[in-house]
């Protein structure tokens, strides 16, 4: 007997109990949202009236510079120290799996326990300025609270930490092999990485990039609490959040939101449109 | 004969001198590596100890280490902020918000893991929505919503938006474990006359114990740490621990660091131990699936 024959149409119901709430909560306020965008505020009707308000008045429209300005370059930097960190920990080696502990740390505490940690180490007096003017590195204490630097800062520990983790096990993934015949071949050490390990890494590299940089750009906790979210952080969320939370304007808010997130599409295709161009695919090989 | 001898010496001098030398350059080579590990560890475990320092430290301005060390913050901030009843709170909710999860999961994760239909791509592309767009775009019209309908600020209201990061994600974790169960004992079950209901509860249900343990304690981990949202609905008296200490860090106008700092490790015991159940889990979940 076949037992696919047991299996009725009935059975499909069992998806319901999930897909009910989910488009009850979740999928129909999507929507609304959307269509929130198109709306006059606490009104219905259809115009493209916050859109032309968001483009038009500086103090919506700077937020995409702004947001810009503050993730790209936190968000390249971090990369850029994660790979260089897991790149040096390949392979086996005794303390990796503590020492990749300590550095994903971060991430098991969230955003706003590193956000008062940096608080608490960063300040004028903190330990990290009192080791600088003890090396005799700086005169007087850096300023790096409640500015750009304080949620570059916060951003760039849960980057590296995030990035970190997700290419750990990517750089033990390659063929050792290939790298070893390239070696085999009288190829420089150098040569080998950018001809031969880079290229297998490459995909990866770019997917775990555009993740991370498509969630920093949701950054809000760390422009709040460590930034200065009047001026220099106020990022996509500080103002989609204040026009909820003190205008209750809703309308506003969520087209702030849609910016956003057409602000976050844009960045991953033009990481993906990067990424087609070189090797995309499995770097192991048949065993 | 001397000669040779000298010459035998000689080679092993040079010999040892280009092997010292090459040692020296991989040690040089290595060395901005380590200091980057090294530094960058640095800076998470001094942030990690000034929040304790400053919690547990008497007066600690301008020197290395506090002057004496004391509990006294740490209780002041527990009655200040009534720590304990955001305890409460925060368990009530995301615990029944798990429990909801899971009852309206566990059957569609089945169907899920079990058969092939049309469109099972996009449904899966459906239920990973959640994670993939920005919270902020479905949290917004949710929260217009909410108020209009007097959800806001409300338990239930809150336990509501916690599903829709519990029901996916508990979908996405069991199918795994449904997966790895024997479908020949299903239909053994079957052919011996058990109706569906019957087969669910003695033969699926028990085997599937251990991936139901799993999904929940990630869920619960998960929902804990939903912040957006719940921050976009919750109001002075209905929020969860991670919202109040938000709330109460961002509008913190004259209150002294040290009660802030304690108010943030009440928030980091739990995120520890999850950390630690989580990491004992995935080890388990690891060698349950032979993964």
């Amino acid at each position: 007997m076949n037992p696919e024959a047991v299996s009725s149409k009935k059975d499909y119901l069992l998806l319901l109990p999930s897909l009910i709430p989910l488009l009850i909560i979740f999928a129909y306020p999507l929507l609304r949202g959307i269509i929130l965008t198109f709306q006059p505020y606490g009104d219905t009707g259809f115009t493209f009236e916050n859109y032309v308000r968001f483009f038009t008045e500086p103090n919506y429209y700077m937020t995409i510079y702004r947001t810009l300005l503050l993730v790209v370059p936190a968000a390249v930097l971090e990369m850029v120290v994660a790979f260089a960190i897991t790149y040096y920990l390949r392979g086996r080696m005794k303390g990796k799996g503590l020492i990749i502990g300590l550095i994903i740390f971060p991430l098991t505490l969230g955003s706003i326990l590193v956000d008062m940690g940096i608080i608490a180490f960063f300040k004028p007096n903190g330990w990290f300025n009192q080791i600088l003017l003890n090396l005799g590195l700086i005169d007087e204490p850096l300023r790096l609270l409640y500015n750009f630097w304080g949620t570059f800062i916060a951003l760039f520990i849960l980057g590296v930490a995030f990035i970190s983790s997700n290419l750990a096990g990517m750089m033990d993934s390659t063929d050792p092999r290939l790298e070893q015949a390239a070696r085999s071949l009288g190829a420089s050490e150098w040569a080998t990485f950018r001809r031969v390990f880079f290229p297998l890494i490459r995909s990866n590299v770019l997917t775990v990039f555009a993740l991370n940089l498509i969630m920093q750009l949701g950054v809000y906790t760390s422009a709040i609490l460590v930034g200065n979210p009047s001026s220099e952080t106020r990022t996509f969320a500080v103002v989609a959040f204040e026009e909820a939370m003190r205008h209750f304007n809703y309308n506003m808010a969520n087209t702030v939101a849609m910016v956003m997130a057409l602000t976050q599409l844009t960045c991953l295709l033009i990481v993906f449109w990067i990424r087609r161009r070189g090797y995309v695919g499995s770097a192991t090989t048949f065993k | 004969m001397q000669t040779s001898i000298s010459n035998e010496v000689e080679s092993v001098l040079q010999s040892h001198k280009h092997k010292y030398r090459k040692r020296l350059f991989n040690y040089l080579k290595a060395l901005p590596f380590w200091l980057l590990i090294i530094s960058f560890i640095m800076i998470i475990l001094g942030m990690t100890l000034s929040v304790f320092f400053s919690a547990f430290g008497t007066e600690w301005f301008g020197t290395f280490l506090p002057e004496g060390y004391t509990f006294e913050w740490m209780k002041r901030a527990w009655v200040a902020y009534d720590i304990g009843s955001y305890y409460k709170i925060t368990l009530k909710i995301v615990g029944v918000a798990t429990i909801i999860s899971l009852i309206l999961s566990i059957p569609s994760a089945y169907v899920l893991a079990r058969k092939q239909f049309p469109f099972k791509d996009a449904l899966i592309g459906f239920y990973q929505l959640p994670f993939t767009l920005p919270e902020l775009v479905y949290a917004i019209p949710i929260a217009s919503i909410f108020y209009s309908i007097g959800l806001a600020e409300t338990i239930p209201g809150l336990i509501i938006v916690n599903l829709i990061i519990g029901i996916p994600f508990s979908v996405f974790i069991l199918i795994p474990f449904i997966e790895s169960l024997d479908p020949r004992l299903e239909w053994a079950a079957q052919s011996l006359g058990a109706n569906k209901w019957r087969m669910f509860t003695r033969i699926v249900f028990p085997q599937l114990i251990p991936g139901i343990t799993a999904a929940a304690i990630n869920i619960f981990i998960r929902m804990f740490s939903t912040f957006i949202i719940i921050l976009l609905i919750s109001g002075p008296k209905t929020q969860t621990l991670p919202v109040m200490v938000f709330s109460v860090l961002s509008s913190a106008g004259n209150q002294p660091p040290p009660m802030l700092d304690a108010l943030a490790l009440t928030l980091m015991f739990p995120l520890l131990l999850f950390a630690f159940i989580s990491l004992w889990l995935s080890s388990l979940t690891q060698r349950r699936l032979g993964q």
